[in-house]
């Protein structure tokens, strides 16, 4: 419970400051391959898959390729 | 031909910057060669004066005061000046005759400076006759303009320096680089690392001054319309793009159009097509698959 | 002098000429993305082996994906898994042999004392492909819907979703919000069994499905120059068929042996139920730092759902750039559950169940032994190397090592259950070989 209040906060947090943030010609960085959040897709959909067949929570970061038989 | 020249080594890459055509000028340079970048940088800023001094309005004694002064008789012009008169009838004819290069002699009854104060009607009528690339002969390399006509190459003048400096510096170099002239820019790339060239285009609408980020690999950016230069009377917004055949700003079209093409020039000719478009700019451009705009309302 | 204006491909054309006289070259253009046109695809595949004889799988994996330009992007992907090996069927070890009538009801197998019972009737191959479109609806506004399917022998499924991403704060803040729906068709081998009825008794049904709905809402900010953060709160309710069709729970007595059942040399065991509904929430913390190269790619998810189970994961990855081509990426995770209120790892009787002569009656409405379910405690840890031949093409090997432990079960001091691992951990090893390029 004290950990949904606590992430609850930061997303709250993170909405309200719109002073955060980098001008559009700060991006370099950011836009790098390996900061891409969909930069191996391949890795983390074999993952999921492993995890979804031998643990009893799946997904989180978004959404998945479909279901299997497995759980 | 002189002017100040600031070098610099950033990491991964050399600038030189300079002043020229009223912009502040940059060229990046994809090496890390401090005395190669000095070279290039010297031969780019000579180049982008040496095509400023040679049509600058405000010069004597150079070609295009030797043109505007000629009173009526025939004038030989050089080849460059050749081909920027064959450029600007193609201009003329894919316009419909709104481009025109002899509208510059209206400056004289419009200031754009912000204000209301719009000239009346005699004084823009008065000015009339003396526009029209109708009434100007022009056989290779053979120019006669009527006494008292002008002609000015404001509207491409930048875009032909930056692909001129562009196309210069690719011969001095294999590596990426950026040419940019307050804005009218022309790329190669991709850089050493892979990535493009991030090329900021200022969105003075909507949303606080919002700028989009472009990735840039090879090509050209222009922007055509500056939000700063209008009058405002009665809410009305008069923009400084002229129409010839009345001598008053073209309405209904955008406020500035920004332009991603193969070079800087095509990107400059779209952006000015676009506003003399006046309401049909949005059409003209979606139907040109080669390029990306952004429009301003 | 009225002359017509020029337009569409005439005037391209025109232009085009007119700049290549007054310049004298003509340009090579690239369009204004960094990728080209044309497909990035990036292939893999995956070998997973499980230790004491358990699963070994073979996965090839297919992902294309195509930028036609304005952001818009075409994603496709297929997967190919092809299982064998042993699974265990819910029944723990005993300290005598044990044996079960196999799903397709004439097969048996047995189990060696003190060896973890495996039901090894599992050959399946399974296909499985996705597709996304994804493109701008008004400014700063994305729009990305996307199906999947997967077909096993016994198992069907079929999914769509929507999402919406929406840019503000220069596009420093992406807010977006999610709805899946998934109907899953469940075809088992031998008939779905009535639940928590005997294994001797082999009473089955034909198929059965279940269906969920899935949202999704996720905040994703800059933070500076050289970081992000994401978050993201799901929701996820399903309701249908959850049991597991093969597995079932062993029975004890009182004085905690097996119990016999009606059919000669074999206990009695009791097929596993699950309820009808689930409903689960999950919370999600991304955080990536880029260094100039080098990128920490930290993860917080917890999971909590109305079966019990309550879940923390933590995810640190390190990619180290080791030169300009090539990268090394040590990962590490960890991973804990509750168990569900319904995981029984044996039934006793009195508690779960009661006994008259061969027959068990249930005392509960839901009981499960797979300790997927259960309570443990998971490692993994791993290694990824990546080397670029290319923009846009790579060539990498990942390793990775899993340790599943069990916590909290403890055998019954007497019995046949006595002195048994009831909850062996499980290892697993996986190995990605993957190779990625444009075409």
């Amino acid at each position: 419970m004290k950990k949904i209040i606590t992430l609850a906060l930061l997303a709250s947090l993170v909405g309200g400051c719109s002073s955060l943030g980098v001008k559009p010609w700060e991006r370099d960085l950011l836009a790098k391959k390996q900061m891409q959040p969909d930069a191996y897709p391949v890795d983390a959909g074999l993952d999921d898959h492993i995890y979804f067949s031998k643990e009893a929570a799946s997904g989180g970061r978004g959404f998945g390729g479909g279901g299997c038989g497995c759980n | 031909m002189t002017g100040d020249l600031s070098l610099q080594r950033q990491a991964q890459q050399c600038s030189g910057r300079f002043t020229a055509m009223a912009s502040s000028c940059e060229i990046l340079l994809d090496h890390e060669d401090f005395a190669e970048a000095a070279r290039q940088a010297e031969a780019a800023a000579c180049e982008a004066w040496r095509i400023e001094q040679k049509f600058s309005r405000y010069r004597e004694g150079n070609m295009l005061h030797a043109i505007n002064n000629a009173g009526g008789k025939p004038v030989t012009v050089d080849e460059e000046t050749a081909r920027l008169l064959d450029f600007s009838v193609v201009l003329h004819g894919v316009s419909g005759g709104r481009f025109d290069i002899t509208s510059g002699v209206l400056r004289r009854a419009w200031k754009f400076d912000g204000s209301d104060s719009l000239p009346d009607k005699e004084t823009v009528s008065a000015l009339l006759p003396l526009v029209g690339w109708q009434h100007v002969r022009w056989e290779n390399p053979v120019l006669t303009l009527p006494a008292g006509m002008e002609i000015d190459f404001g509207g491409i003048g930048k875009e032909y320096a930056v692909d001129r400096v562009f196309m210069l510096l690719a011969g001095m170099t294999d590596a990426a680089l950026l040419v940019n002239f307050g804005g009218d820019l022309r790329a190669r790339g991709p850089r050493r690392d892979g990535s493009a060239w991030q090329v900021g285009i200022e969105r003075p609408d909507a949303e606080k001054n919002a700028i989009e980020t472009v990735s840039l690999v090879n090509g050209g950016l222009a922007t055509s319309g500056d939000a700063r230069r209008f009058l405002l009377r009665d809410g009305i917004r008069y923009g400084h793009i002229l129409d010839p055949e009345t001598g008053w700003p073209v309405q209904g079209g955008p406020r500035s159009a920004t332009i991603l093409a193969p070079d800087c020039v095509q990107a400059g000719m779209y952006a000015t097509l676009a506003l003399l478009a006046g309401a049909d700019a949005d059409i003209l451009l979606r139907e040109q698959a080669g390029i990306r705009a952004w429009l301003v309302w | 002098m009225q002359l017509k204006k020029t337009r569409g491909l005439a005037l391209a054309q025109a232009l085009t000429q007119a700049s290549v006289a007054l310049l004298g070259t003509v340009a090579p253009f690239t369009a204004a993305h960094a990728e080209d046109r044309g497909w990035q695809v990036d292939t893999a595949a995956l070998f997973y082996q499980e230790s004491d004889s358990r699963v070994m799988a073979a996965e090839p994996v297919v992902n294309m994906k195509k930028d036609y330009g304005d952001e818009k992007i075409l994603n496709l992907k297929l997967v190919l898994d092809s299982l064998t090996g042993a699974s265990p069927n819910g029944a723990p070890p005993a300290n005598v042999s044990q044996t079960f009538t196999g799903p397709s009801g004439n097969k048996a197998y047995t189990a060696a004392p003190g060896t973890l019972p495996l039901d090894d009737e599992f050959k399946d191959t399974r296909a499985a492909i996705s597709a996304g479109w994804q493109q701008p609806i008004a400014e700063n506004l994305r729009l990305n819907v996307g199906g999947n399917f997967s077909k096993e022998y016994d198992f069907m499924s079929l999914g769509l979703n929507a999402a919406l991403a929406k840019d503000i704060n220069n596009k420093n803040t992406t807010l977006s919000a999610g709805l899946g729906l998934e109907f899953d068709s469940i075809n088992p081998v031998g008939g779905a069994p009535e639940p928590l009825t005997a294994l001797a008794d082999q009473r089955k049904k034909d198929s059965d499905s279940r269906s969920q709905v899935d949202l999704l809402f996720g905040v994703t900010q800059v933070l500076g120059r050289h970081s992000l953060l994401q978050l993201n709160y799901g929701l996820s309710s399903s309701s249908g068929y959850h049991t597991d069709p093969y597995k079932v729970l062993t029975v004890l007595d009182s004085n905690n042996n097996l119990v016999a059942s009606n059919t000669p040399g074999q206990y009695q065991y009791l097929f596993e139920s699950r309820p009808d509904t689930r409903l689960r929430h999950s919370l999600y913390a991304g955080w990536k730092y880029i260094f100039t190269e080098d990128v920490i790619d930290l993860s917080l998810r917890f999971t909590s759902d109305d079966w019990g189970i309550q879940t923390n994961t933590l995810d640190a990855k390190y990619r180290w750039a080791a030169t300009q081509d090539f990268y090394v990426e040590p990962h590490v995770r960890w991973y804990t559950q509750t168990e569900a209120d319904f995981y029984r790892p044996y039934l006793r009787e009195g508690q779960d169940v009661t006994l008259a002569g061969n027959a068990v009656t249930p005392l509960l409405t839901e009981a499960s032994a797979d300790s997927r379910l259960g309570a443990f405690d998971a490692l993994t840890y791993g290694i990824k190397f990546g080397y670029a031949l290319g923009r846009d093409s790579e060539v990498n090997l990942r390793v990775e090592q899993y340790t599943q432990t069990a916590s909290n079960v403890s055998a019954p001091a007497t019995g046949n259950l006595a002195g048994q691992e009831i909850v062996p951990d499980l290892s697993a090893m996986w190995v990605q070989i993957g190779y990625s390029f444009r075409w």
